[in-house]
């Protein structure tokens, strides 16, 4: 069941930024036609759940999918309900982390940022 | 002071005989749970403290520590590679804790967990010539587990599991292990040895209260493998040096009538230093025979924790308790156990 904020339903949003690379990932793997990121969580990490991204243009009946920028952000069932209302960023630069993960439902995090718990 | 005559056991002290110089068969109450799903050896790296090989090869060991988002203890667990499917023996009556565990960190993954803990018989064989034991007698319907890779056997003797299916097939198999030559051993004595050879329990010295590093499990945690529920803050002990207790054997001389009551009173104990100052805790305590001379004698010994700045092999601690049962006993620390060494895996190779 979707969840909603204010009448809008709450999903994964990515920014322009981090569409762009995703898109640049998609085109080294040969995929250029409907550029679909998959956003899951997995247990493990220092916290707990940590996230786990995979560049894919197949999508699953399960999955609940969004198109931002041109790339659809796949979520399945089980790993929307620790995942809703996440913003994904890109960060650059020579200290940059890469994809960044905000999300409200994670209680704390660790250091790196890519496990969390809720 | 005068060291209070021990009186143990005619029978535990030919029993804990065998355990250490030949070889002993005793019942481990283990949990067993049974993975199948191609995710189950992938998600058990992600949440343990060992190098667990996504793929490994058919019969090989790896012993691991389930750890909490603290890096405290959840479980010393062995992971079993039975070719289509896991074997994961946890601590005695610990299975549920693990599945529950598992669980809660299973979001996308292929696994099913079965426990099949009463539907099955484990036996350990333990002592120098369990190898060569085992190799004569007839064991066709065992599974046998191999001690682990990281078994320190230099300090103790290898110890083999075998799962057996059936009860009837199980007592078959002991009796043919006793023909070679192993012994049948109480769980008086089995505990006995285990205090004995310094291997922590679940409950008495392993629990959400400690951390693998305090427990003497630093040779099951690899510092190279990345991630896992509870790595940073390890990994941090470690690193700056911040582990504030360890695991220690102890040998405890009393006044007195030095018996089995006393033991039985030890675990929970205060160990305080010259000054009065509580340091530490006994864990566990029995009566052990001692072998290394002719009459009947025995000494009693445990395991217990004691503040870092104070552990010292050879240092001496009082024993403190509120109901006084334990007034007048010192407790010397006799020594460190690490269960799998000392070496950290991920660097030595």
């Amino acid at each position: 069941m979707p969840i909603t904020q204010n009448g809008v339903e709450l999903t994964v949003e990515i920014s322009e930024k981090a569409a762009e690379k995703i898109k640049y990932f998609a085109d080294k793997e040969g995929i250029t036609d409907n550029v679909g990121l998959r956003v899951a969580v997995k247990g493990g990490g220092c916290s707990g759940l940590t996230y786990d991204l995979v560049i894919t243009d197949q999508q699953r009946e399960s999955d609940r999918i969004v198109e931002q920028y041109g790339v659809k952000v796949m979520v399945d069932k089980k790993s929307y309900i620790y995942l809703v209302g996440t913003q994904l960023d890109f960060s650059d630069g020579l200290n940059g982390k890469g994809f960044v993960f905000e999300n409200p439902n994670a209680k704390k995090a660790c250091g790196c940022g890519t496990s969390f718990a809720v | 002071m005068t060291t209070a005559t021990v009186i143990a056991d005619a029978m535990s002290a030919e029993e804990l005989r065998a355990a250490t110089e030949r070889a002993a068969v005793f019942p481990n109450g283990a949990g067993r749970l049974r993975l199948t799903g191609e995710d189950a050896r992938d998600l058990l790296n992600r949440l343990s403290t060992n190098l667990v090989d996504r793929d490994g090869e058919t019969g090989e060991v790896a012993a691991t520590v389930l750890t909490s988002d603290r890096g405290r203890i959840v479980d010393l667990v062995y992971l079993v590679h039975c070719g289509d499917h896991q074997l994961l023996l946890t601590s005695p009556g610990q299975q549920q804790n693990v599945i529950d565990f598992l669980d809660k960190y299973t979001i996308m993954e292929d696994l099913e967990v079965e426990d099949i803990t009463d539907a099955t018989v484990l036996l350990a064989l333990t002592g120098p010539a369990a190898a060569d034991i085992l190799s004569r007698a007839q064991h066709d319907d065992a599974l046998v587990v191999e001690p682990p890779v990281n078994w320190d056997d230099g300090e103790r003797p290898p110890t083999y599991h075998l799962l057996i299916d059936d009860a009837d097939a199980a007592s078959g198999i002991v009796a043919a292990l006793e023909s070679a030559g192993a012994v049948s051993i109480s769980a008086a004595t089995a505990e006995t040895l285990r205090i004995i050879q310094g291997r922590p329990a679940y409950g008495a010295e392993m629990s959400d209260t400690y951390n693998p590093l305090e427990a003497g499990l630093i040779g099951a945690i690899d510092f190279h493998k990345g991630c896992y529920i509870g790595q940073e803050v390890i990994a941090r002990l470690d690193t700056y040096q911040k582990v504030q207790k360890y695991l220690v054997s102890l040998r405890f001389e009393a006044d007195g009538a030095a018996t089995g009551d006393i033991a039985r009173a030890l675990p929970g104990a205060r160990l305080a230093d010259d000054d009065g100052k509580a340091v530490g805790l006994v864990t566990s305590a029995t009566v052990a025979p001692r072998l290394d001379e002719a009459g009947d004698g025995a000494e009693l010994v445990g395991l217990g924790y004691v503040r870092t700045a104070a552990v010292q092999i050879g240092g001496e601690l009082k024993v403190e308790s509120d109901s006084g049962a334990v007034a007048g006993i010192v407790a010397e620390i006799t020594a460190q156990p690490l269960l799998f060494g000392g070496e950290k895996p991920g660097l030595g190779g």
